[in-house]
């Protein structure tokens, strides 16, 4: 009966062992399944999209990023994120704020190409000291003052534990310093420093959009060339350069016929042709409008008025910026020992990033190409936008009004003869003789 | 359709006014350089916000602005900007316990000059927005 009954236990025993086993059963179960549903969580910022976007536009081109292409020409990427979420108020101005950080980190990261200054430093100390015993030479008797010393100390915890310290506290101020038995440091500090000035560098793809959890990313794509900076020292020191000409583009009817929505993703300066074949400068303002139900058109007035002056400035930034940048990053680890087998583990990771764009002047004759007004597609935020343009052409019909409006009836011409010595007249005589 | 010879906007202002504010350029404000019957005219809108001021003022102030953009227009104006930006990021572990802190600056600051001398400006008229807040006037001078 026993051997039964241990054969019948193993017979179930091996049953239920090869239904556990059974491969399909262990597919289906919930364990395994949990790992098959695992899928890679790697999000795509814009900044990916543009780079994938821009190195597949550029290859057919035959050019790179971050190189200095055969024709001279570079393209940048950099990006920012917004400090104020998107379904927030403060939004627009916010995504203006990190275009430009943007925009100051490609020029930063163009610099670079051409050389940056780096210094650094680095080190570590080690320490192992393993006592074990007294020293005999160490022990002395204690003097008057050590004694009078220890009567104070324990009188001062008396009157702060009078005063409403706690005893821990007490302990803790009281706890002896430990003895370290290791000891190991480690720091290292890198400083880079760039400074320069960037002419020519304007704005050839914008990529944006919220990745959920208050993150917000602007991204960017700069292009620097030889004619773009040909041109903005034609702009600047308004020399008689004769300024390319390539095939015609209808950029400004383009701008004009495009809707609202598309131009909220048209920011800083663009650099293309006009109807006559000649190089024209865009420059793209914009800024939230803050309503509050009346007097809604003076809102909007400021608005534009504060668009206006963004995308001149725009232009100004394309065409010379004095940037100043610095970069440093500091690391440092400490780990200590003690001889009552406790650690302690200290480390500091510090990274600083400063950029300036120095303070500087140029005169602009700009016209204005278009104004707008839409909501922003995430944030639903009301904007504004203006467009200005810097053309060859306009710059010189504006001095041909300026010379119109001064000019001056002419001045009788003056006869150019030789005096000649004086001849004799006639005296004339004067007087009454009443007055004699 | 207009005079030529005398102001523009004497005759037929209304309809003169209604074609400022229909043009893009010119509705809500700015400057334009149009050809009116094959003589070239620059013409200026400037907005001003109505807040308190009385229409003489309004007046006042509006041909002044549009001095100023007209100048801007023509002379070009003198930009100013700086910009700082200032990016940190500390981590600190002691022990267990790990500390971060992040610290975000940026500071910009944009400034528009514009000087000159100019004359012969003629005033053109004015309009009031619906919500009467801003006003608009115009003034204009015939190029030769």
């Amino acid at each position: 009966m026993k051997k039964n009954s241990i054969v019948l236990i193993g017979l179930v025993f091996l049953m239920k062992l090869s239904m556990a086993q059974s491969p399909s059963e262990l597919a289906n179960s919930s364990a395994v399944k949990e790992t098959q549903d695992v899928s890679a969580d790697v999000v795509k910022f814009p900044e990916d999209a543009l780079t994938d976007k821009m190195t597949t536009l550029l290859l057919k081109r035959g050019k790179s990023l971050n190189i200095i292409n055969q024709d001279g020409s570079i393209y940048v990427i950099a990006s920012a994120t917004t400090t104020r979420p998107s379904n927030m108020s403060g939004f627009v101005f916010s995504r203006n704020v990190a275009y430009n950080i943007a925009e100051l980190t490609a020029k930063m990261n163009l610099l670079r190409l051409a050389g940056e200054q780096i210094t650094s430093g680095r080190g570590f100390t080690m320490l192992e000291d393993i006592i074990e015993g007294e020293d005999p030479d160490v022990s002395k008797t204690a003097s008057m003052l050590q004694k009078a010393g220890k009567v104070i100390d324990k009188s001062l915890d008396k009157a702060l534990s009078y005063l409403g310290v706690s005893d821990k506290e007490i302990g803790d101020m009281n706890e002896d310093e430990k003895k370290v038995i290791f000891t190991q440091t480690y720091n290292e500090t890198v400083k880079s420093l760039v400074a320069g000035m960037v002419k020519g560098c304007a704005t050839v793809w914008v990529a944006e959009g919220e990745l959920g959890g208050d993150d917000y990313q602007v991204s960017i794509c700069m292009k620097y060339s030889p004619e773009f900076q040909s041109l903005a020292s034609l702009i600047k020191n308004n020399t008689q350069y004769q300024v390319p000409v390539s095939k015609v583009q209808n950029s400004i009817a383009k701008i004009e016929g495009y809707s609202a929505e598309k131009m909220v993703g048209k920011l800083g300066a663009k650099v293309t042709f006009n109807s006559k074949g000649e190089m024209i400068v865009f420059g793209f303002g914009q800024q939230e409008v803050k309503t509050t139900g009346s007097r809604a058109s003076a809102a909007y007035s400021r608005a534009y008025s504060k668009a206006r002056l963004r995308a001149v400035n725009n232009i100004k930034n394309f065409v010379a910026e004095d940037i100043v940048a610095e970069e440093s990053i500091t690391d440092v680890e400490k780990i200590r020992e003690y001889s009552d087998s406790t650690k302690a583990y200290y480390s500091r990771q510090s990274w600083e990033q400063a950029v300036k764009s120095k303070s500087s002047t140029l005169n602009l004759s700009t016209f204005e190409v278009r104004r707008w007004k839409s909501v922003h597609p995430i944030s639903k935020q009301n904007m504004v936008g203006v467009v200005v343009a810097w053309t060859l052409s306009h710059k010189q019909d504006a001095d041909k009004i300026k010379e119109s409006m001064d000019s001056n009836p002419t001045s009788p011409s003056k006869t150019n003869t030789t005096r000649k010595q004086t001849t004799k007249s006639t005296i004339i005589m004067s007087g009454e003789e009443e007055d004699l | 359709m207009f005079n030529i010879n005398g102001d523009l906007f004497s005759q037929n202002s209304e309809e003169v006014k209604q074609e400022v504010k229909s043009n893009p350029s010119l509705k809500d404000g700015g400057v334009a350089f149009i050809d009116m019957n094959s003589i070239p005219c620059l013409i200026v809108v400037s907005n001003v916000i109505v807040g308190t001021k009385s229409i003489p003022q309004l007046q006042r102030i509006g041909k002044v602005k549009a001095d100023r953009d007209a100048l801007a227009f023509i002379n070009g104006e003198e930009i100013t900007s700086s910009i700082k930006s200032f990016i940190s990021e500390e981590t600190i572990v002691e022990n267990r316990e790990t500390s971060y802190k992040s610290v975000d600056y940026y500071e910009e600051t944009i400034l528009s000059n514009v000087t000159g001398f100019i004359n012969g400006m003629t005033p053109g008229g004015y309009w009031f927005s619906e919500d009467k807040s801003v006003y608009y006037y115009i003034s204009y001078k015939l190029i030769k």
